[in-house]
């Protein structure tokens, strides 16, 4: 038993410390931009902490045959977990620095919460109470922890675009090469509009795009489970109403983009708004223990 | 005139409803008000205002102002479903008044038939020595439309992510209109019901205006336990249930347990709480049944029994179902542990005779929600319409145009109103590819 625990003590510190060297490696990248090898590092100490998270969460869910998600500490192991994911998809992807120099922190972040401020009774396993005992709990809870994840990230880069334009120094232009040739193909005109803002802007607005019908599967699905187990989808619990919340203000942010005066800064301001909201949302209403919701608290 | 008249008004009123920025700050008022439900606790007393909430500690706010705007239960006022239904005629007439002609606007077929045409694109690729069958072929395997104007093409996909909006919104729609089917028409019963007795849906909780109880059939609850983990916490509670007509005939039978209802005609009958209520003791052959009064012990509900013989008091202390019980006497001293049917000759100080005492049985009463809601198909379509609308409205539609040049030369130019980082990369990736 104790040499279980280690293991587990082991493999959260040791993904909270790549965790932790990433964050800083993704920074020396942004000072240093010329020094790739803090890149590669940075890819590999992420790749490290996902790898560890995952033996985690298998590691609990193969010994104790539940999912690991029936209480505070493993939903945000579940979360950093998500969020070192996404952070790796969208770098393959878009292969742009400043991803991995804000979901960095914030997957950081969480890590340490659930590890180091945590109280050991909270990360204990406990049986999974009655109302639990359901295949609800898997698709549930883990398309919202996903869902938060890719809004967190999204609205960050909503708040580094609205701290960009604030400063407006960084406006590194792309060559408007005119004249590019790739074999037989000449590039005539390559208006490159999308600068960096625009590049943070858009990206911001395709994850949160994302991260938004995610969100709406989550609180559905966990309508649907509410109503089998207990005959009622929505009872204005402070949870659900926190993620109504929530869906809300993304359906507002989406909506700013409709109207094209309105994209750029004031769609930044809602989003930023929603990085809050979301974590209200997680958090914030588990510490006030009332509700249906109440199942990882101290008061 | 005055027909005219009242259409303008009604017409004006739909053509501001489906202005986006009314709807964002109609939105937003929504999620300002069910924060408030959050910090406010709901549907208390009146007392529990006055005494959190008193006159003087915040200016111009106190219980009256609670009580006044009615923010004591926000979720069920007039103005939150005021809120509610100018949401769904919103939703409505942006549909019909925005985004079916925006719709309409995206299907038309656009050729440009020279350069200069194409001048506005932010993006415009020259491609020489190429066949321009390669590429139709490569977009024909993305699912591209293609269409010819004699040299001109044009290309779009993702038609599909212009409509599901539409559909966004009629889920929308549909959820609030079964909601409020559901509040018209459903009811909530709750019965606490002791094991082996009937109970017919009497304890009504909630019921719509146009609900109906149908009290043609009545319940029994032939047994009742509980499964426990190792560690003495509950695992799951169940209940066997049968189902009666009023000539005693039986119609259904199931065992319920937690996440696990049963349901017969459109009613579920879940399983939410248990009690106990009972103990039943055999004291030197004769029955006895004593109430059992659930007590708090260090956030851990325990029952007491007491019982008095020769004139002195005892009590009885029960944890779990079918477990240890406890014996105490007046001093609060444990006597003895008994087990259920098991023979115990109990010797008791300052008591005169041997008494024998057997318990026979702890009697569990269970608890037991009653619900019908005949909105819920609806709520469910319109559920299962959002789950799957959203998702699809995540796509871009993307717009491609070829212009096939007799100087051997093609040149291309695309638009999108999503993805607009990936798509250039896509157009200047497969121009670098072919």
């Amino acid at each position: 038993m104790n040499l279980n625990n280690q293991i587990d003590n082991y493999c959260s510190n040791i993904s909270f410390l790549s965790l932790f060297i990433s964050m800083i490696c993704y920074w020396l990248i942004i000072a240093f931009p010329k020094k790739t090898f803090f890149l590669k590092f940075a890819h590999f100490e992420v790749s490290l902490a996902n790898i560890l998270l995952v033996y985690l969460l298998a590691y609990r869910w193969l010994k104790y045959s539940y999912f690991p998600l029936s209480n505070l500490y493993e939903s945000l192991l579940f979360l950093s977990w998500s969020l070192t994911t996404i952070q790796l998809i969208l770098e393959f992807k878009f292969k742009h620095k400043l991803i991995g120099a804000i979901a960095s922190p914030i997957s950081t972040l969480t890590l340490a919460f659930s590890s180091f401020f945590l109280p050991k009774y909270m990360q204990q396993v406990s049986p999974l109470i009655p109302a639990l005992k359901s295949n609800w709990l898997i698709m549930h809870v883990s398309v919202i922890l996903i869902s938060y994840a890719m809004l967190l990230i999204g609205s960050l880069l909503s708040i580094l675009f609205l701290f960009l334009s604030r400063k407006n120094k960084l406006n590194y232009m792309k060559n408007n090469n005119l004249t590019t040739t790739y074999n037989d193909t000449l590039i005539l005109k390559n208006e490159d509009k999308l600068n960096l803002l625009s590049n943070i802007d858009n990206l911001s607005y395709r994850i949160i795009g994302l991260g938004f019908p995610f969100l709406t599967i989550g609180i559905i699905s966990g309508a649907v489970w509410a109503n089998e187990a207990w005959g009622s989808y929505w009872s204005w619990d402070p949870k659900e109403t926190w993620a109504l919340i929530t869906w809300i203000i993304f359906a507002i942010y989406l909506h700013t983009r409709i109207n094209k005066s309105w994209q750029g800064e004031k769609s930044a301001i809602v989003a930023g708004f929603g990085f809050i909201v979301v974590w209200i949302c997680y958090l914030g209403v588990n510490f006030l223990g009332k509700g249906l919701h109440s199942y990882g608290w101290f008061l | 005139m005055f027909k005219r008249k009242k259409n303008y008004i009604i017409w004006s009123i739909l053509r501001f409803s489906s202005n986006l920025n009314f709807a964002l700050i109609l939105l937003f008022t929504i999620a300002f008000t069910s924060f408030l439900g959050t910090i406010i606790e709901q549907n208390q007393s009146i007392e529990y205002y006055k005494i959190n909430y008193p006159e003087y500690y915040i200016p111009l706010f106190s219980w009256k102002t609670i009580l006044f705007l009615g923010l004591h239960k926000i979720y069920t006022s007039w103005w939150y479903i005021f809120l509610l239904i100018s949401l769904g005629i919103s939703l409505l007439s942006c549909t019909f008044l925005n985004q079916l002609p925006l719709l309409n606007l995206a299907k038309i077929i656009k050729f440009y038939s020279n350069l200069n045409t194409l001048k506005n694109f932010p993006l415009i690729i020259e491609i020489k020595n190429n066949i321009s069958s390669k590429y139709i072929y490569h977009f024909l395997q993305k699912r591209y439309v293609i269409l010819q104007h004699k040299d001109q093409l044009y290309l779009y996909n993702g038609l599909f992510s212009k409509i599901a909006p539409i559909f966004v919104h009629i889920s929308i729609i549909l959820i609030l209109i079964g909601a409020i089917s559901g509040f018209l028409m459903g009811f909530t019963v709750q019965e606490m019901v002791v094991e082996k007795e009937n109970f017919h849906l009497q304890n009504i909780i909630n019921a719509g205006p146009l609900s109906k109880i149908p009290q043609n059939f009545f319940l029994k609850v032939n047994k009742f336990w509980i499964d426990y983990n190792n560690d003495g916490s509950i695992s799951q509670f169940f209940s066997d249930i049968l189902v009666y007509d009023n000539l005693g005939n039986k119609l259904y039978d199931k065992t319920i347990s937690v996440n696990n209802p049963l349901i017969y005609k459109n009613i579920t009958f879940y399983q939410t709480d248990w009690n106990l209520q009972a103990i039943r003791l055999d004291i030197n052959n004769m029955y006895l049944e004593l109430p059992l009064i659930e007590v708090l012990r260090n956030n851990n509900k325990i029952w007491i029994s007491q019982i008095q013989l020769d004139n002195k008091n005892f009590y009885l202390v029960v944890e779990k179902l079918d477990d240890v019980i406890y014996l105490y006497d007046e001093n609060k001293d444990l006597i003895n542990r008994l087990k259920i049917n098991e023979d115990k000759k109990i010797i008791l100080e300052n008591i005169n005779d041997n008494i024998t005492l057997k318990v026979k049985k702890i009697i569990p009463s269970t608890g037991i929600q009653i619900k019908s809601d005949p909105g819920l198909p609806i709520v469910y379509l319109g559920f299962f319409l959002l789950m799957t609308s959203t998702v699809f409205s995540y796509f871009s539609f993307n717009q491609i145009w070829l212009l096939i040049n007799n100087k051997n030369s093609i040149y291309l130019t695309g638009q999108t109103n999503r993805a607009k980082i990936s798509f250039k990369q896509y157009l200047l990736k497969i121009t670098k590819k072919m």
